[in-house]
């Protein structure tokens, strides 16, 4: 399979604050990849180093390109839509996609047009009058009908309603994804993304703590849920965390045989935020 | 290329509202200027000024004190060099003035649009956040600035250019018919003017100020590339305190300043070149008012310019990459 990102011991200091720590890893193409992890853990200074936003020392390679000299090649073949509204507040929808067409070759008017008719955003309105979950529509939108292999999201739900959360990943896996392309994106919310993602990687204080698919994670990890008397059992597989539910107890549990613990309660799946909070010792 | 002039009419798609208020300042000018003509024309009707041809003859008439004196300009003399009398010289010298203040009017109000803009282009789409669009585009960090400068000093220089030579010829239709006989008189038609050396120079002098005032429009691009907040008058104070330490440092040694010395040459090239009216002037022969600014181009300042500007701008590209945010 074709490496979409490669990173080898990526670093980037703010001073004396270290916001990616050596940062290795691989992530092949045709993947939905979630950078999950807790505010501060360097989630938007990894992709900002992944489109050449800013300097950082290692290496790295998006779509075979150096992001860091090769920023303008990379964004014909990327799509970016970050946490904060960015599009320029003074222009009309209608210039925006006068300029988006004049400056990138592999945007589809029509199909941007097609986009926007099912939404509420009217061509003449400029952008600054536009509500926030508006803003994010229209940005996805111009990505949505922007030709690209990856498409990389900072959080861009941040401070949207859950109905436009849910609509909004619903168009990028509607709308965006097949198996020629490739989608990051990053969120301290996975409960939001987990059913979207095939692989997820964990980062606290600038460093990966995993990377790994969906898939492999729920073979990795185990829920059990035990009535309160059988809890004493399940504490000797060594889990990693322990909370109770209602006179009874769940334990997550890593690289256990189910059918060890089957007998003891339910065993299940666990989520991935259940997960995340596991590994991250409680921080999340 | 054509991402090039995208951005370029980005930038006044932009900027629109702070050229609008510019053009509206500007046709307050040429209002200004038809009721300083209309008032003219009644000063010389108020004066008894006036103006006939009698066949070949020309007669001017002046009546200031109500002495009802004529002056006769017989055909045959009409080739002859005359010594201008005090009120038409007056005339004369005033529509020469006023050519001149104008254009440098207008040069001057476009040059402090053009401060205002490059000091806020990068630092506006930095405060808003809409740096990170034009990032996310396929499209040169370096072709953005450039786009940026281009808008900041050829664009706004172009506009200062024409919209200064329309204003010329607006004076010249502007003219009141009896200032006009008089100057007719004594061989000096504003017609005489020679308007094709005035717009040469005067696009001379555009790419002049464009080589050496070039620095000063990129260290302002710069500071808007580089603060996080008020770029304006952190520039502009920056500016004041480098030109105020080096006169503290090197005063005494004589070194010009540079800053200061840029606009004192500015203005030396402008008395140069821009002579006052002659005390006499031929009949029908065409007057040059405005001298040629070809040959300040090419000279040790401009290859200054040009490296200073460059070393800026380099600079403002380094700095571009770096300073994203301005939080």
């Amino acid at each position: 399979m074709d490496v979409l990102i490669q990173m080898e011991k990526v670093h980037k200091s703010y001073g004396r604050t270290t916001a990616l720590d050596q940062v290795t890893v691989n992530i092949p193409a045709g993947k939905i990849v979630g950078l999950v992890g807790p505010n501060g853990a360097g989630k938007t200074t990894m992709l900002r180093a992944l489109t050449g936003l800013i300097s950082y020392g290692g290496k790295i390679k998006v779509l075979g390109m150096e992001p860091k000299k090769q920023r303008a090649d990379l964004m014909e073949r990327a799509g970016v839509i970050h946490d904060v509204p960015i599009l320029p507040p003074w222009m009309r929808v209608r210039q925006l996609l006068d300029f988006q067409e004049q400056m990138h070759p592999g945007f589809r008017r029509s199909r941007c047009e097609d986009l926007l008719q099912r939404t509420s955003i009217q061509s003449n309105r400029k952008i600054k009058h536009l509500s926030k979950g508006m803003k994010t529509q229209l940005h996805l939108s111009l990505m949505l009908a922007t030709e690209s292999e990856i498409l990389i999201l900072d959080e861009p739900t941040h401070g949207l309603d859950i109905l436009f959360r849910k609509q909004f990943y619903k168009s990028v896996l509607e709308d965006y994804f097949d198996k020629n392309k490739s989608i990051i994106v990053s969120t301290h919310q996975i409960e939001e993304v987990e059913h979207i993602l095939s692989d997820v990687i964990f980062i606290k204080q600038g460093q990966v703590l995993l990377y790994d698919s969906v898939d492999n994670l729920h073979r990795r990890f185990i829920q059990v849920v035990v009535p309160a008397q059988q809890a004493d059992a399940l504490r000797e597989f060594d889990p990693l965390t322990e909370t109770s539910r209602i006179g009874r107890k769940v334990f997550l549990l890593e690289n256990v045989d189910p059918d060890k613990v089957s007998r003891f309660g339910e065993v299940g799946k666990p989520s991935l935020a259940d997960i995340f909070v596991a590994l991250m010792g409680g921080e999340a | 290329m054509k991402q090039f002039f995208a951005l370029l009419k980005r930038e006044f798609l932009e900027w629109r509202t702070v050229f609008f208020v510019v053009m509206g300042l500007y046709v307050l000018l040429l209002i200004l200027l038809a009721y300083g003509s209309f008032r003219l024309s009644g000063a010389l009707d108020e004066h008894g000024f006036s103006f006939q041809r009698n066949g070949r003859e020309m007669i001017l008439q002046f009546d200031q004190n109500g002495s009802g004196d004529t002056l006769n300009v017989p055909s045959d003399q009409q080739g002859r060099q005359f010594t201008i009398t005090d009120q038409p010289k007056q005339i004369l010298e005033f529509w020469g003035h006023l050519l001149r203040t104008i254009l440098v009017a207008v040069n001057f109000l476009i040059i402090l649009l053009a401060v205002f803009y490059l000091a806020d282009a990068v630092f506006k789409e930095r405060s808003d956040s809409s740096t990170f669009y034009y990032r996310s585009l396929p499209v040169r960090d370096s072709t953005i600035l450039l786009s940026k400068l281009t808008f900041g000093t050829v664009g706004i220089l172009l506009l200062s250019f024409v919209l200064s030579v329309l204003l010329v010829f607006y004076i010249h239709l502007m003219v009141p018919g009896k200032a006009n006989a008089i100057l007719l008189a004594n061989g000096l038609s504003l017609a005489q003017f020679k308007y094709t050396d005035l717009i040469g120079d005067w696009a001379a002098f555009h790419v002049l100020q464009l080589l050496w005032l070039g620095p000063f429009a990129v260290y302002f691009l710069f500071v808007s590339t580089v603060v996080k907040n008020r770029p304006l008058l952190t520039a502009i104070g920056v500016l004041i305190l480098l030109a105020l330490a080096w006169r503290y440092i090197f005063g005494p040694l004589g070194v010009p300043n540079p800053f200061t010395g840029n606009f004192r040459v500015f203005n030396q090239v402008i008395q140069d070149q821009w002579l006052s009216v002659p005390e006499t002037i031929t009949s029908r022969s065409t007057i040059e008012l405005f001298g040629s600014f070809g040959s300040y181009i090419f000279s040790l300042r401009s290859l200054i310019s040009v490296a200073v500007a460059g070393g800026l701008g380099w600079g403002t590209l380094y700095f571009y990459k770096r300073n994203i945010e301005v939080s």
